[in-house]
């Protein structure tokens, strides 16, 4: 038995020598190169997986530290949820008693918008910059004189309004066509102008001579103008020109918000259909 | 199932190594558990197995270096001979006697090692003497728990 075991031993013994031998002296042969890679295959999974598994866990005190900080953020983030909630109330109770009292004053409501997105299908060759079709039109809810406002860099901006409503398409003038015009207020004092469009730089008129405007100012729509809701951006002031001694009023440039060029889908509002009470309808309307 | 026990710990201690390698590179090299596991396999179970787990795990280190690829498994398998030799001259069962056979093995295996990679590569290797006297040191501190876990599997599974 004892000589067997030896053998045995010395037979193992041989072949692994053998074996390893073979693998040294030919370390560049397809066949071990083969068995290499093979290998590789089989031994390189558990050494991998578990470094991977030991990454994890390694982890582990920065996951637990920035889940606390989730926890906390979270309950602050609740507290938060709470006051806005509160601050939501109230805006609701002020926006009914600001309706209350305009009824009883007798004031016309102001309508919430809706609005719709719609593609600019086409544009028209003899005025690149004065109008463009819009894939809306009356069977979609487009109405004649809607707003239409464009989108550039993440704002909102006055685009034109829709001067022409066929079932399925409608056409849009642009701000940058000399035809357009929109009532406006600029900067901080709320100086209320005339807009008129041009294809390079909107012109502002009717400013007081005593308007403190400065470049750079916000030009927003006015609360007066007939088809724009108020507050929407139209542009910047780019330059305030010159005063003319016998105009009793000033001017400034104004670099559009949105570039007609820079548009491909608009937003098309339209208000909704005012629902006036029996007892409103008898009063006064501005 | 002694198999099975017998690629359980090869894997440990490959990961094992593998790990400590990758992310305690600061405390040194890692011990060779491979080396460990092969005497330790050797003087518990028999030459054939201490033989048969050095030559896989040898592969294995061979496989994950770039040298030689053969030199680990052929030094393994004949130091997983000679501890199955020496298994039948000397008792292993103690712990001083495990530490000195494991140190003893590193040492061949440094010289086998050495030796193999003047043949084949015409090169001695570059490790200076306290570094290879100190991984023999670090293995033989890894023996006994080597050992008492094949001693567990071998009671267990024998």
């Amino acid at each position: 038995m004892n000589s067997r075991t030896r053998g045995t031993e010395r037979i193992f013994l041989g072949v692994y020598t053998a074996c390893a031998l073979i693998l040294l002296s030919l370390p560049i042969n397809p066949w071990v190169a083969a068995l290499k890679t093979v290998l590789i295959y089989c031994f390189l999974p558990p050494p991998y997986s578990a470094a991977r598994a030991a990454g994890h866990f390694s982890e582990i005190p920065s996951n637990f530290a920035r889940l606390l900080r989730v926890d906390q953020e979270n309950q602050r983030l609740a507290r938060e949820s709470m006051d806005h909630e509160v601050a939501e109330s109230q805006r609701k109770a002020l926006i009914e008693e600001n309706e209350r009292l305009k009824s009883l004053l007798g004031i016309r409501p102001s309508l919430p918008w809706r609005h719709s997105w719609a593609k600019v299908v086409g544009r028209d060759m003899k005025g690149w910059n004065s109008l463009v079709w819009i894939d809306r039109g009356s069977d979609q809810g487009a109405a004649f004189n809607a707003p239409v406002l464009g989108t550039a860099q993440g704002k909102v901006g006055v685009l034109g309004r829709v001067v022409e409503v066929l079932p399925d398409a409608s056409k849009v003038l642009l701000m940058s066509d000399e035809l357009s015009a929109l009532t406006v207020v600029v900067g901080e004092g709320r100086w209320e102008g005339l807009l008129e469009g041009s294809p390079s730089a909107f012109k502002v008129r009717y400013l007081p001579v005593a308007a403190k405007i400065g470049v750079g100012d916000e030009v927003w729509t006015s609360p007066s103008s007939l088809t724009f809701p108020p507050g929407i951006l139209v542009g910047k002031v780019e330059k305030i020109l010159p005063v003319d001694s016998y105009l009793p009023y000033r001017e400034i440039q104004v670099r559009p918000a949105v570039h007609p060029g820079q548009v491909s889908h608009v937003l098309v509002l339209s208000p909704h259909k005012a629902v006036v009470p029996e007892e409103r309808q008898g009063g006064l309307s501005p | 199932m002694k198999i099975l026990w017998g690629g359980l710990l090869l894997l440990a201690a490959g990961v094992i190594q593998w790990l400590w390698a990758a992310n305690l590179s600061f405390l040194g090299p890692p011990p060779q558990l491979m080396l460990v596991l092969t005497v330790a396999a050797s003087i518990v179970f028999g030459s054939v197995w201490g033989q048969s787990l050095g030559f896989l795990g040898g592969l294995w280190l061979d496989v994950l270096g770039a040298r030689m690829f053969g030199g680990t498994a052929l030094s393994l398998c004949w130091i997983g001979y000679g501890a199955g030799l020496l298994r039948r001259q000397m008792d292993v069962s103690n712990i001083a006697s495990q530490l000195a056979v494991v140190f003893a093995a590193s040492l061949a295996h440094g010289l086998v090692m050495r030796t193999l990679g003047f043949f084949f590569m015409r090169h001695w290797g570059e490790t200076g003497f306290f570094a290879f006297m100190g991984g023999a040191v670090l293995n033989a501190l890894a023996a006994p728990l080597a050992f008492a876990v094949a001693a567990y599997v071998e009671k267990r599974h024998g």
